[in-house]
Formats: structure tokens, sequence, C-alpha cells
């Protein structure tokens, strides 16, 4: 008879075969790394940063976390792609410039179908076509057909209750079933009205809002106008890469990148603290919102990510009670924890950080836990 | 009849044109009373500001809803999926009237959505005390005084109450231990045991459990509104077993195990056929004078303005915002609600002591909180009066850690700066990866008492409005010296037990002057003294007819204890009131849950 512990290795290594039946001689031989790498080798989404304004994030979100120590990075956890998806939320459908996407942006399209006008050419691949009304009539009624996705499918709000990415549990034994939820992230929720107005103000500025006029917050906040402050944030990046080092910023040396986020950090600081949000959610938020890129940020930081309709204990009909995952247990420390601390130079950090600045105790003797 | 709903934003039983009852808000208050109402054979009409994210929830059949949540930090707490957003509606904060107040994104906010703040809570369930019933009386007859306070004793005493508390943890599904080890020695009695028992403890609740027994209190396991079994025994209402995914505190439940108000009040009377509720319906303003209530004006789904009539009013919008309505209303208050209304706001004064760890405590794993003690709520055994020994009045403390990776990466920024600035080598990926501040970290917040003040209020700003145009809801908070000196007094022994636990570090987070807990009560406190209350004794406003408070409102003094298990208990109480004055016990058998 099987250990309850072979039970769940069992399930959940076969899923993991599973999810990578389609591709799965490569996954097996291919080092992660290198897995990763080759993904890069795709073309940019498109979406409202240009080829060259995507580079540049893609550099300079690379920096903030870099993958120098051979780990993933921004870079390889896609943070670009990330970025680009929540740009490009309501895919650039105001046509006509109004602040409103509308019926009378399907007009404008269809009066430049067939020319190149910038505005119109909403896919941005250089001619107005049944694509760009395509992207602007799904923008109209996406609350109905699409909800409220970007160029390529990423939501806004991804959709629930469930991934893929865990079976059900099976209360007639306590175990992992082998049955697996459809994945209903990739399905965005739509958008009611109200949340259509205050994502236009985050995306397209509070100008576009009449609404929100008598309300500062909708000019103050670090999250709204994004593309705007998107486009001149990364002008200023590559001014300051072109003044300094003759180059654009992705064509830089990583030491001459460092010098140029050094100095964003010190002069364009909302811009900095933009840019570092958004590497942190492009890395550890659900893979179908762009980032996360075939989940390296969670594995980068040991998270397990969504859990549900699994969870990690299972309620055992036969028994009336609960059993808990050997591999990641609920209540006990985890099997593989050394219990060693944290590196010298974090526990260095620490000192300075908690007992120099804040008045913590560090006490002399620290231990583990591990039952009564 | 029209159930389940074919209709757009509507839920429930369409065809109801005519109602007994109008309930704003669908949180914890506002589902409560609907389901007492409905029981009773009364036609409801509930309005929701938020939106629906429990499709198929007037569906009788079993395994019904399939919420719209999920395991998504983004969605959520980053992208305000189920929040008031502060770009719709913008709130602004003062810690006094000599000072212009400035709007803040977070000033309280709370959720927008059918079921409210419900759907997002932990649902940490205690009860309050005995004493807290008649708490002024109890300070002053032990001779402790705090100038500029308002204590007032509550219009009813705990055994009133008593019987509420065991329906609300019943109708609500409370996973707790009533008697032996892990239960609450602080705990006042009680009728009857938890209807489950508690769910499995989290490590981190494990861990610092030990330390406080160490330090010689008494760690209890936290009561929780989270089915630890199949709940309730009837299939079109029953709920499954949690499976302490880790997303918990600030997320929907997908799979309906957490109790919120929306999965067992609301649905049950949204399956009664006598309730209709229209979602995406923002209320705006009551209409009437002359001390009746004639019906409310709200924003349609489409913005569009409506009124509806019904014979009675409930106000369950939460706190701040039932004030708030009630000042936006062109209407002549009595003078204890004009003198009274919209101040006692109270919060809980949070003291939040934290261990660095230098094992990982995973609490991406369980239900935030599953341990805690209440050695430091400053009562007697059984909860019956001051603790003797005269320690301070302070709170439950939760035992948790952090399960959200995102914010918590966010927080290093910080971190970073001052690792720039002291030249040491750790990285923004140092942080991420060794996150001492998430994976490594026991949290220990205790939720005290804040005592009332006529000046900690909520009003309407002159300068800040909201979407639909109307002022925006301000906040002027200060605290007393009472919640300032049991925080002083009790801290030290918050790090003591992060010390007896094991940790490496320990020390007290410092709190900012807008208060961090989603626990809002009082504005239309209920009172015997009709010139220092604004409601009477079963939350009818005074001077109207028939407008009533059924949320968090009420209370005239906030305990330090969770308070919305006692919330739902009151509006069980006063809901039963209105439906047979003077008999409300005899309604305890009401309804299918």
């Amino acid at each position: 008879m099987l250990d309850a512990r072979d039970v769940w290795r069992w399930s959940l290594s076969r899923r993991r075969f599973l999810q990578g039946a389609a591709a799965a001689s490569s996954l097996l031989v291919v080092p992660r790394a290198a897995r990763l790498a080759r993904a890069l080798d795709a073309p940019a989404p498109v979406g409202f940063l240009s080829a060259e304004e995507y580079a540049v994030v893609e550099a300079i979100t690379a920096r903030i976390v870099s993958s120098d120590d051979g780990s993933a990075g921004a870079r390889e956890c896609g943070v670009a792609d990330y970025v680009q998806a929540l740009l490009s939320a309501f895919p650039g459908a105001d046509v006509n410039g109004d602040g409103r996407v509308g019926a009378a942006d399907l007009t404008a399209v269809a009066r430049a179908a067939g020319s190149d006008d910038g505005a119109a050419d909403v896919t941005g691949d250089g001619s107005v076509d049944d694509a760009d009304r395509a992207l602007v009539a799904a923008s109209i009624f996406g609350s109905v057909l699409l909800g409220e996705a970007a160029f390529d499918g990423k939501p806004i709000f991804a959709g629930g209750p469930f991934s893929d990415r865990n079976p059900f549990p099976d209360s007639a034994t306590g175990m992992p079933s082998t049955t697996f939820p459809a994945n209903a992230f990739r399905i965005p929720e739509p958008l009611t009205r109200l949340q259509r107005l205050a994502w236009t103000v985050r995306l397209l500025g509070a100008d576009a809002v009449p609404e929100v006029r008598d309300n500062p917050l909708a000019t103050s906040l670090p999250d709204v106008d994004l593309r705007a402050r998107y486009r001149q944030g990364l002008a200023a990046v590559n001014g300051f890469s072109q003044t300094d080092f003759g180059a654009s910023y992705d064509a830089l040396t990583s030491a001459q990148q460092d010098t140029i986020l050094a100095k964003v950090k010190r002069q364009r600081r909302a811009f900095y603290e933009l840019l570092v949000g958004h590497t942190i959610e492009g890395m550890l938020s659900a893979p179908e919102y762009g980032g996360n890129r075939d989940r390296a940020g969670w594995d980068l930081i040991g998270f397990g990510g969504d859990s549900q309709p699994l969870g990690y204990t299972i309620y055992d009909a036969s028994i009336d009670d609960y059993r808990e995952r050997p591999d990641k247990p609920n209540s006990t420390i985890d099997p593989d924890d050394p219990c060693s601390g944290f590196s010298d130079e974090m526990a260095d950090f620490l000192r300075i950080i908690l007992v120099r600045l804040a008045g913590a105790t560090e006490f002399p003797e620290p231990f583990c836990f591990s039952g009564e | 009849m029209g159930r389940p709903s074919s209709v757009p934003h509507v839920l429930g039983n369409t065809s109801l044109a005519q109602f007994d009852a109008l309930i704003i808000g669908s949180g914890a208050g506002g589902s409560a009373a609907a389901y007492v109402l409905t029981s009773a054979g009364l036609n409801v009409l509930v309005l929701e500001a938020g939106d629906n994210n429990f499709p198929g929830l007037d569906d009788p059949t079993p395994g019904m809803p399939v919420p719209r949540y999920s395991n998504d930090e983004l969605k959520g707490p980053i992208r305000l999926f189920d929040r008031q957003d502060p770009i719709l509606e913008p709130r602004t904060f003062r810690a006094n009237d000599t000072v212009t107040a400035q709007a803040d994104a977070d000033v309280n906010i709370l959720n927008r959505t059918v079921g409210g703040t419900t759907t997002h809570a932990d649902m940490k369930y205690p009860r309050f005390n005995e004493v807290d019933f008649h708490l002024a009386s109890a300070l002053a007859d032990a001779g402790r005084s705090f100038p500029g306070t308002s204590f007032i004793d509550w219009p009813f005493d705990y055994d009133e109450l008593e019987p509420f508390y065991g329906m609300a943890e019943r109708v609500t599904g409370v996973a707790g231990v009533a008697q032996g080890p892990g239960s609450d020695p602080f705990a006042s009695r009680r009728s009857h045991p938890y209807p489950m028992p508690p769910s499995p403890e989290m490590y981190i609740g494990r861990v610092l459990s030990a330390g406080a027994r160490k330090a010689g209190h008494n760690p209890i396991r936290y009561p929780a509104a989270i089915n630890s079994r199949p709940y309730p025994a009837l299939p079109e209402l029953q709920r499954p077993p949690c499976v302490n995914c880790g997303f918990c505190s600030g997320f929907g439940c997908p799979n309906n195990s957490k109790s919120s108000a929306a999965v067992t009040t609301l649905r049950a009377a949204l399956l009664s056929d006598r309730c209709q509720l229209r979602f995406n319906s923002f209320a705006l303003r009551l209409l009437g004078g002359n001390g009746h209530i004639s019906g409310v004006e709200y924003a349609d789904p489409t913005g569009a303005r409506q009124t509806v009539t019904a014979d009675r009013v409930i106000l369950a919008a939460s706190a701040m915002e039932s004030a708030r309505l009630l000042l936006l209303s062109d209407l002549v208050l009595a003078a204890g609600p004009a003198a009274h209304l919209g101040r006692h706001l109270l919060f809980h004064f949070q003291t939040i002591g934290v261990g660095i760890f230098k094992q990982r405590v995973h609490g991406d794993r369980g239900q935030a909180v599953t341990n805690g003690l209440s050695d430091f709520r400053g009562v007697n055994e059984g909860g019956t009066a001051l603790h003797p020994d005269g320690r301070p009045l302070g709170g439950i403390v939760e035992f948790g850690t952090s399960s959200e990776p995102i914010g918590a990466g966010k927080e290093a920024l910080q971190s970073l700066d001052i690792a720039e600035s002291t030249r040491s080598p750790i990285t923004l990926k140092d942080l991420l990866v060794e996150s001492p501040f998430h994976t490594h970290i026991g949290v220990m917040i205790m939720q005290a008492e804040d005592a009332p003040q006529l000046t900690n209020m909520v009003d309407l700003d002159p300068n800040v409005r909201d979407v639909f145009g109307r002022p925006a809801a301000r906040l002027t908070y200060n605290n007393h010296r009472f919640e300032l000196d049991a925080a002083a007094y009790y801290a030290p022994k918050l790090v003591e037990i992060a010390r007896q636990a094991g940790a490496q570090f320990g020390f007290i987070d410092p709190t900012r002057g807008i208060p961090r807990t989603r626990h809002v009560l009082g504005g239309l406190r209920m009172g015997s003294d009709p010139l220092a209350s604004v409601c009477d004794g079963f939350g009818q406003v005074r001077g109207f007819d028939n407008l009533y408070c059924m949320d968090g409102g009420v209370m005239p003094t906030g305990s330090g204890y969770n308070p919305t298990l006692t919330l739902i208990a009151v509006a069980l109480r006063n809901a039963a009131n209105l439906v047979s004055p003077g008999a409300a016990e005899r309604q305890l058998a009401v309804g299918p849950l």
C-alpha cells in the first residue's frame, strides 16, 4: 500500500508531466534557464509600447531584478510582457482622442480603413484594417464579448475561481484527485461601468473622465495616467542614456545601465517606483497577466502560487478530519527547512534596519519550533 | 416567479414590486436583517453598490454559487477588483479639526461587492465580553476615569444578546473551541458549543502560541466563520470545508468555505422568494421628511438616477457610509441624532508585535489567523468584570504572518533605500528571495479597544467629491490616552512572546495616524438616553418612524474583539424586534439556517 506521501508525490508529479506533454521532449531535457531564455526569442507582444519602448522596459527592469546570479530575474519572468499587457488594456481604442471609447471610435477606424493613419492603426501593424476595428469593438463591447482584455487576452481582472494548476481534493480518500479544473484565470472578468471609469483614469488619466474632477487622488495617486507616465518616463531614460553614453538604454552595457538606473532613481523617483512596483507585480502575479513566465517568479521565491481547489489540507470524510500535505504541511515546519537562518549579508542588514534604525531587539538564542 | 433571476444586475425574486423593507448594503448586517425579515414573511429589497461576484447566488442548485474570486493577489489587493476604489470614492483624513483634511487612498476602504466586507475578511468571530455591555459603569465603579471619552453603557446586556450570539454562530457557521484546551478563559458564558470544531492550526500560530504559553499567557484557537466540516446540513446551503489555500485575509473565497454574508444569510434570503437584490446600484440619498423616509435615490448600473420606495428603510452600508448617507440627505434630525450623528466613531487601535524567525513560516498556507490570546483584553476570567489586577483594557491578539508576496515585495522598496544608503550589498532580489519580512515574519496584532470620543467623527468634506458628485466622507480621528497607554503597557509583552517563540529579532511596528484596521464602528450609536444617542435600543434612528441602522454604526463601544459576530448578533436581534416588537427572542426559530 502506498504511503500518503507517495500518493501526493505521484499525483502532483503526474500533473507536471501532463501539463508539459505538448512540449515534453524539450521540457525534459533542456535545462530550465535555457528554456526560459529561449522564450525571449519570441517577438515582443504588440501593444501600447512601441518596440523601442518595450526594449527599454525589458532592459531596465532586468537591472532592477537581474539574473546576474544565474537565477531568473525580471527579464526571464517576462516583466516587460506584463507591463505591455497592463498598458494595452482598452487597446488604444480611443481613436478620435476624445478621452472616451465608443461608437465614434469605430466610425473613425472605418473612415481611415486602408490608410496608415497612426491613430486608427490600433494594432500598430502599419495599416488600418479589420483587425483594428475588431480591437476597438472588443474594447467597446468587451464586457459582453471578451471581458476587458488587452491585445492578447491578458486581463485587468483574471477570472475565477480556479486555474488549472492544481487538482480538486478527493474527500473520499483525503488525497488529491486526478481531476483538474479548466483554467478560469484565462477568462477576463467584465468590468462594471464604475470599474471602467476607474481604469480609464489609471490608463489614460483623469482628464479622460470628467466625473473625477473633484477628486485629487485621480491625479495624485502613483498608479494613474500610466500610459503617459511610461511614455514620458521612458523618454527620460533614453534621454539620459543618449546624453551620457550616446545610445539608447537597451544598447548599453550592464554597468552603464546601472549608472542610468541610479540616475533615474535620483531624478525621476516616481517613475522609478512605478517600475519597481510593476517589476514585482510582473514577477509574482499569476502568469495569465502576462508576466511570471513559466512560474519563474514564484519558483524563485519559493511561493506556491494559487493553490485552489486543492489547497494544503484535505478533509477526509472517512475520518471526519483533515489530512495535511507531507511535503508542504500547514501546521508544522517544512520537512526540508534547515533552520539555518539568513545569509550573513542579510543578517547584517537586518541588524542595521531593525536593531539600529527601528529599535528592535536581537535575541541571543533563536530556535526553530518543531513541536510541543 | 422570477428566480433564479435572469435580469441583469438583479438577484432573487425579480417580480417583487412592493417592499416591506429596503436594506442599503448586503454586508454582514444587511444580509442578517434580510434573513430575519424574509424568514418572517416580509418582502425585502436590498441595494448593493458593488458587483455580484457570486453568480448563481439565487440558484438553489447544490454547489452554487460559483464565485468569481480566486487565489490572485493582483486582482484583489493590488487592482481593487472588489474594493471601494479611491478614484471613484475618495475619502479624506485629518487628525483634528484645526487642519485641512487630505485625500488618502486608504481611509478605511472596505469592499464593494455583494456580501460586503465579509467576502474578504478572514472571519475571526469571537464574542464581546459580558462587561463590554456596561463598560461605562464598570469603569466608573472602579474609579478609572478618562476625561475626553464618551463611554456609555449599551442599551441591553450580554444576557439579552446571548441567544442571538448563538444564532449568529449557527447561521454563519463558526468553528471554534468552547471548552478545554484552546478555549478562551476570558470569554463569557455561552449556552451552546460552536457548530464546528476549529480548523487546522497554521504553523506560525503554533509557534507563537508556544511562545505565549512560555510567557505565561493562555493562547486560544481563534474562533472563525470558516467551514472546518461540510456545513450546514441543508443541501442547497451546504458549503465545503476549507482547504487552507493561504489566500484568506483580503481575498474572496473561491470555494465558499468562508462563511461570508453572501453565501449564508443572504443566500437563504434570496432562496426564500421574498428577497430582491439589485447590485451595481449605489444608494445616493434618502428621500422623505417629517420623521418618515419614503424611499431612496440610487444610481443604477448605467449611472442613471432611480428612486425606489418601501415601508421601512434599513441602513447597512457600514458605519462611515451609513452616517454619510444620512448627512447627504436633506432631513431634519431630532436632538440626539443632530448632536451625535457621525460621532463616537471607533476603529480599534492596533499594536503590532513582530518576530523575524530563522525558519520559513509559510504563511501562504492556512487561514491567515488560527491562534491568538485574550489575556491582554483586560477582563477577568469569564469576562464579567474588569481584570482584578487593574491592567489596561487592550484587546485580543491575532497570531499571523504575511501571505502576500507582491505586497511584501513592494514594502521592500524602503528597505532597499536603507541598504543603499548604508552600503549594504543587499539587493531587491535578495529581499524577494530571502524575504525576511514575508516568509520569515510572525505578526501579533492586538485589536485594542479605542475609547469613544465626540470629536472622532465622519462628516462631509467641503472640497472633495466622489464620482457621483457628492461630498466625500471626511474622517477626523485622534487616539486617546485610553488606548495609547494600553498599547504601551502590552507592547513589551508582545516582543517577549516573539523571544519565547524562538524569533531572532523582535520589535513593535509603529502605527500611523489613519486607523489601519477595517473594524469601523459607531457614528449612529444606540443608547438609552435620547439626547446622547442616534439610535434607540433597537437600532431605530430617533425621530423617524421607519428608519433603522443595522450595521456596525450602532455600537456605542467597540470592545477589544473582532466585531463582526457581534454586529450580526445585534442585527439579528434588532431585525427580530422590528418584526415582533418586544418579543425578539421568540423569533429565534425562524429561517432555514
